[in-house]
Formats: structure tokens, sequence, C-alpha cells
């Protein structure tokens, strides 16, 4: 009964990235309308009714494009009106609009997957890249929060000591400057200590196993298969050109073919697992409890 | 059979003329719980640090030391990390990654280990230490004592057959600081791990380690059960002075019974031999009344407007003059006072004077011009130089004027960068470094956190010699032995309210759990007895008296 959030973080990386950059390098109105639709249905499915601000601001995005984008683009046919002996022509507001709701199917998707990728799923990616880089990472974090502890302690210590002027800018600098400084040889003197520590534990002794608490399980197999499919799918069909569209002079649409809905309907697919996963356990739960 | 031996073992530093150990020789019989014990600078860290490979010093060696037989030097480089477990003094620099599982993981990473081995070690050792739960958080976050519980299981994890630990203890409050101990013991019972402990925190782990060397200038002096040890050992060794009560008091009266190690053991075997004609010594004489420094009433304060409240209707008062300790658990508030009174902190309610002036009423830097100083408990942060000598010209340029009358000799710490001197040491410098801002109410936070006894002994001579100046003192620690010795007046605090206070005598005699060891072990026997010398003083009273 896991939720997508808790699902292998490198099937969800592999996910959410082919499903992004697709999104990135396409410029088909109906995909990448598909593409909003479903990053925002998986953005509310995580966040519920928070973040109203950020809903706001995607949103305004295609609108504002689409307006824009006909003052400094002169192409196209279709002319609406003229402003100051510059046409405004339906073809470049629609083009700005498309480009806006790519824009916004982006964010929507970034903004989600920064919300998933907690430190420990980053640093299990790491793992991938490198078992070394991975223990950097998390010795780096580590002794950023300790860092920021320590500077804390000092200045307070400093201001029970009464030794700076509060709000005296040249103290202020002096002071600043001093801990700073003190800082440094206190990390020196702590990173003694910890290397001491990591060679009592055997740090460098030989080839080095890595653990972590994420695991492959059926689900997340199967949720890797399906998007690089779908995703392959989908990526033959922009290269065959079957989702061309012309903007200028003239509006034309990708040709109506088989092939054409067949790489909407994977995209589609594709964007919506999320989403379809989240369905299939709530069913499933449901089902379980009227068992009982 | 044998886990570890030294067998001749002499090691000098580089450019030093006499060797930090000389000649030391000991075994220890695999299964062992075996405490070193030895003043400062008698080369405890240097000895254990032998033992252990990976962090030897630079240094030249002769003699040999065999781990199960075997010299250190051709031990397999796994086995070394992996058989031989080392904790140090300090929680926090010890622990790697940032998370918990990470951290446990991360000796068995470098073996190399398979990771369904590390998920059922990590399981285990978890639900060992009664860490489950907090195998998620970044130990950042951790008490004190949990980090150092992690740094023990993260040791423990890598299954060792002898365990070395260079005073896991000193910077932990007493409770955790038991906790750990306790945990020790019972790896030691259950898995038969041998342990070799450096400790100055002596009153809990006498009566629960089965084997005691005593070191003195860099040798292995003496090495018994604690029992037999500590019936021989020389009555002005330095090491006495940090033994548990129950072993002091016996030193001092000599009866005619085995060395008690425990409160128990003082209170069956000793204090029944003890004679009690005259069961109370007279009360001391009251000291008298003076200014209030501290008044503080209805005071209430809370960190986060939804929080609970850490002072609630705190009200005490502090005369000059006086040595005023708080005493408390964890938790209650203790170092909040302090935060008050500095003017780091300001109550949402209440009344905080300090020399009968509002502490709101101190405006711009007047609260700290000649007034008030805060002294934190992790004195290194009060240090910004490179050396003492510069760290108090800061302040002053002429400060060797001032401090002319310091009840200590500065000379030799000047010279040396702060964080290189010992713990009791940075201690003072730091107390030198705030005295120059000529504060008449000196806050102390923890000061004996990590001091051995003789170094405490000194700390307390200086406070006594600045109180002499007129310098009133308030002071917040956990512990009750130097409040019980040192203090005018104690307090305790719980809750954030002020319970109780009164003079030592009274204090400790009332409480019955709060209360220190020679309390414990008098009770019954004679009334207001706080501390070994007072119980030793009766005891001669009373002879005296049959004497005549």
């Amino acid at each position: 009964m896991r939720s997508y959030s808790e699902m292998n973080p490198a099937a969800v990386t592999v996910h959410l990235m082919l499903t992004a950059c697709i999104t990135i390098f396409c410029m088909e109105p109906f995909l990448l309308g598909i593409s909003l639709l479903c990053a925002i249905a998986f953005f509310i499915m995580q966040n519920g009714r928070k973040h109203a601000a950020f809903h706001i601001g995607a949103i305004g995005m295609p609108t504002l494009f689409a307006l824009l984008n006909p003052l400094w683009n002169q192409h196209g046919t279709t002319v609406l009106f003229f402003i100051n002996q510059r046409a405004y022509t339906a073809e470049a507001l629609f083009y700005g609009a498309v480009t806006g709701i790519r824009l916004a199917a982006v964010l929507y998707w970034f903004r989600s997957f920064s919300q998933l990728m907690t430190s420990e799923k980053l640093f299990y990616l790491f793992r991938f890249l490198s078992p070394k880089l991975a223990l950097i990472f998390s010795m780096a974090v580590r002794n950023l929060t300790l860092f920021r502890q320590q500077m804390q302690r000092i200045r307070t210590a400093q201001r029970g000591l009464g030794l700076y002027r509060e709000g005296h800018l040249i103290d202020d600098l002096r002071g600043g400057l001093r801990v700073f400084s003190i800082l440094l040889t206190w990390a020196l003197e702590n990173g003694i200590i910890t290397a001491n520590s990591m060679a009592a534990r055997g740090y460098g002794i030989g080839k080095r196993s890595s653990f972590t608490f994420f695991r492959w399980r059926r689900g997340d197999i199967l949720l890797l298969t399906a998007s690089l499919l779908l995703g392959a799918a989908v990526a033959a069909g922009i290269a065959a050109g079957r989702l061309d569209w012309q903007f200028y002079p003239i509006c034309t649409p990708a040709a109506h073919s088989p092939a054409y809905f067949a790489v909407l309907t994977a995209y589609f697919l594709l964007a919506l697992l999320p989403v379809i996963h989240e369905y299939k356990e709530a069913m499933m739960w449901k089902r379980l409890r009227q068992d009982i | 059979m044998e886990t570890l031996a030294a067998r001749h073992l002499t090691v000098t530093f580089p450019e030093c003329e006499k060797p930090v150990l000389s000649d030391v020789s000991f075994t220890l019989e695999s299964g062992t719980f075996a405490v070193i014990c030895g003043p400062t600078g008698c080369g405890k860290t240097t000895l254990l640090r032998m033992c252990k490979r990976e962090l030897t010093p630079l240094c030249t060696q002769s003699g040999d030391i065999l781990f199960e037989s075997q010299p250190l030097a051709s031990l397999d480089a796994r086995i070394s990390a992996g058989q031989i477990g080392f904790v140090m003094q300090h929680p926090e620099q010890q622990i790697v990654t940032d998370r918990v599982w990470h951290e446990l993981a991360f000796g068995l990473e470098n073996l190399g280990t398979d990771p369904d081995v590390m998920r059922r070690r990590i399981a285990e050792i978890a639900s060992y230490f009664g860490i489950e739960s907090l195998l998620d958080r970044d130990p950042a976050e951790l008490s004190g004592g949990q980090k150092q519980l992690l740094n023990l299981a993260s040791v423990m994890i890598m299954q060792p057959r002898l365990l070395l630990l260079d005073e896991p203890t000193a910077q932990l409050d007493p409770i955790a600081a038991a906790d750990f101990l306790t945990t020790l013991h019972r790896l030691n019972q259950d898995f038969s791990v041998t342990i070799l402990l450096a400790e100055h925190r002596l009153e809990e782990v006498i009566p629960l380690c089965d084997q005691l060397l005593l070191m003195e200038r860099g040798t292995v002096v003496m090495q018994d059960d604690p029992q037999t040890l500590l019936s021989k050992m020389r009555a002005d060794s330095p090491v006495l002075a940090g033994m548990p009560a129950a072993v002091r008091l016996w030193h001092e009266l000599k009866p005619d019974c085995a060395c008690p190690l425990s409160v128990n053991a003082a209170r069956t075997r000793l204090m029944p031999l003890m004679p009690q004609q005259i069961t109370a010594l007279p009360a001391p004489p009251p000291r008298p009344h003076t200014d209030p420094a501290v008044e503080i009433s209805g005071a209430f304060f809370r960190y986060e407007r939804h929080g609970r409240d850490i002072l609630e209707d705190l009200s005490f008062t502090v005369e000059s003059g006086e040595l005023y300790c708080l005493i408390g658990g964890n938790g209650a508030g203790k170092s909040t006072v302090l935060s008050v009174l500095a003017g780091i902190n300001r109550c949402y309610a209440g009344d905080v004077r300090i020399f009968g002036k509002r502490i709101q009423d101190y405006k711009g830097r007047s609260l700290h011009q000649n007034c008030v100083t805060l002294l934190p408990q992790d004195v290194q942060t009060v240090f910004l130089c490179n050396t003492g000598d510069e760290e108090l010209r800061e302040i002053d340029r002429q400060y060797s004027e001032h401090l002319r009358d310091f009840p200590f000799d500065l000379t030799p710490l000047l010279p040396q960068h702060p964080y290189d001197l010992s713990g009791g040491e940075q201690q003072i410098l730091a107390l030198a470094k705030v005295m120059l801002t000529r504060p008449r109410l000196l806050l102390l936070d923890e000061p004996t956190k990590g001091l051995d006894a003789q170094s405490k002994q000194r700390l307390a001579d200086v406070l006594h010699g600045l109180q002499a100046q007129g310098i009133t003192i308030l002071t917040v620690t956990h512990d009750i032995e130097f409040a019980a010795c040192h203090a005018d007046r104690c307090g305790f605090l719980s809750r954030g309210a002020l319970i109780s206070a009164d003079i030592p005598q009274r204090f400790f005699a009332e409480n019955a759990f709060y209360t220190t060891a020679a309390s414990r072990i008098s009770r019954g026997f004679y009334r207001q007895t706080v501390t070994v010398d007072a119980i030793v003083q009766l005891v001669r009273r009373n002879h005296e008296a049959t004497g005549h």
C-alpha cells in the first residue's frame, strides 16, 4: 500500500524526468495540454488545497505569454488589430499561449519533483553516480548544519558577554569577521576528530559497499518499465515528426493519422501514471477494508 | 584468554625528551570491564590510542601491544578496524553522516558488508539500543546522551571484541552519563565484550567495573580489582579526590572493614562502626544579609508564542556577594534563567531586577558594562583569537594590571591557542576574559562539565577568590557534589519554578533523591552531613568527646 511518493526514487526520477523532458522538447498543443492537466492533478494529489499562490502564478503564465507574444512577434497572417502600427496576430497569440502552457506544465512537474526528493532520496540517487560522492554529499549536509549551529552558539555567547554593540556597523562587521575566522579553526579541529572517528571504523581499508533502505519492489520495476516503454514510444513519435505543428504563417496542425493519436494516448498514460497508481491503491485499500 | 596486553610499552612523541608512556605493562582477560584512572596528563588518552592502530599518534615506540596474542601492527586491517572499537569524548564530532541509520551503516559499509546483512544488523542494533524511532532522524537533532549512545551503537554494530572508550561521558549530564555506563555494563555482561574505559566520573563506574588500572606519570602503577586496589591506594593520591564518596570516607577514617564502593556498602558496613554520641555539627553561622543582586518575581517566559512556558511563575533572590547554585534536571529551565538575566531573552510577564534596577531600564550596553556577564556552557564559544594573550588583550590592553588580583596564575596559558588548553584551563581562561569586563554579577552555565576532580577544585578556588572580591556568582549546574561543597545557597528548579532554596546543609539533608552521596550514606546516622568532610569532622568530634 505505497503511495507514489514512497516508491523507489530512481523509478520516480526516471518517470518524472521523462514526462517533464518530453514537455520541454515538444510544441504540440494537445500534448502540452495533457501534460499541464496531468501535472496539476498530480500536484493537487500531493498537496491538497495548499499552495494557492503557486497555482495562480503558474496558471496566469499562459495568459500572460499569450497576450505579450504578439507584441514582439510579427509572424502570422490573421491580423486581429494594430498597436502602434504593428500587427497583433491570432497565430502569435496562439503560439504565446502554447509556450505559456509548456512553461506552466514544466513548472508543475519540477515543483512536484523537488517536493518528492528529500535529501535522503537525492543521496540514494547519488549512489548511482558514485558511492564516494554520495558520502561526501551526506557529510557536507551534516557539516553545514553543524557550522550554522556553532555560529549561532558563538553569537549568543558573545552577546552574553556584551562584547559587541548590536546595530553598530563597524562592531558588527569586526565581530562577524572574527566569528568567521574562529569558526574555520573550529571546523578544522572538528574535522580531525571526525577523520579519526572515520579511520577508527575502517574508512578507506577496501572497497566500500553502500547501504540503503530503498529496495526494488515489483511496483517500482513496473513503473520503471512502463515509463521507459511509453516514453520511448512518445519520443519515437516526436522524432518521426508525427507531432509537428506549424504555427506561422498559418496554423497547421499535425496530420491526424493513427500514429498521432497513438502518441498522444501514450503520453497521456505516461503523465497519468501517478494518478492511476494512487487510484489503484485507494481501490485496493477500500476492497481490503470491505473484506474485513 | 587475554584480549589485550601491553609489554613494556614506552612511547615518546617527536621533539619531546621525556616519554609520555614509560614501561607500561598490563593484561586484560577477555570479558573484563576495566577502568583506567589517573590525574589529567598522566597518559590515559595516549595509552588508549596506542591500543587502536588507526589512531596511533606519530611517535617512537618500544615494547609491544598484543590483541588476542597478536602484535597490533601485524593485524589485518579489517580485524583492526572491526574488532577493536573506539569511542571518544565529543559526542557531536564523532558522527560522520546526516542520518542515524547511515551512521550505523557507516562502519559496515567500510568493510564492504553485503546490504542484506547490513539491513539485519542495523535492525538488531537499533532494537537493542532502543533507537528504532530515531533511525530516520538527523543526528544533529538528538540530545547529547542520544548522540553518544549512537556513537556506541555504530561501533558495536561491527561486533568488536574489545571496546576502548576515552572519557565518553565527560560531556553528558549525570542522567545521560549513568544511562551510558549502564548500557556499557550491559554490553559487557550480555556479550562479554572486553572494555577499557578512561574516565574521571568514577562515582558510577567503580561499582560496575571489575578491574582498575591506576596510572601515574605515564605508567600503570597498579592493576587489581577495585576493592583491593582502592584499599592499597596511598591516601595522598591525587586520584582519590575523584573517587566515590564511600571510598573517600573509608580512606579518611580507615575503619575495620573492607573498603566500600557504593552508597549501599558504606551504609551497611561502614556507618554502623562510627560513634554516634554527637549526631550533628553545630549550625554554621548565618550569612549576614546583603542587598539583593538578582530579584526575580513572578517571571514567565516561553520561546514560541504557542509553546509551553519554560519559566513559570519563577521567583527567587540572590544576595550580592553570594555564590548561589541553581540545580535541577534537564529541561527545568536552568539555562533559560541565565539567558534572561544576561538580557538575551526577555520575560513576557513578571519583574526582573538586577542590583535593584529593572532589567529593561538598562539601556544599550549598560547591562553588560561593569554589571552582568554570562559564561556559556560551551566555553569554546567565548574564544575568538589565536592565543590566550590576544584573547585578553582584545578586551583590555592593560589586562595584566586588571587581572593582578585574579586568583590564578594565568601566565602558562597565555601563549597557547585557547583550543589547545585542557577543559579546566579553558574554563579559567574564559573566566579571566569575562572578568575583564569587570562584572559585579557573574553567571555561569555548567562550569564543571567535563572537569576532573582536581580541575573542579581549582575552579572552586578561583570562584571563592572572586567572591572574596565582592562579586556575586550565580551558577546553574547538574553537579550536586560541587554545589554541596561550595555554594552559599542552593535553589532547586523544576518545570520553570523555584521549588526550594536553602543553605546546602539543610537543602541536601531534606532532599531524599536529589542529594549528595555523602548525605545518602550518613542519613539516619547523622543529621545534615552532606559532604564527606562534614562526616569526617563529625566522627573526629565524637572521638574527641569520648577521648576526654
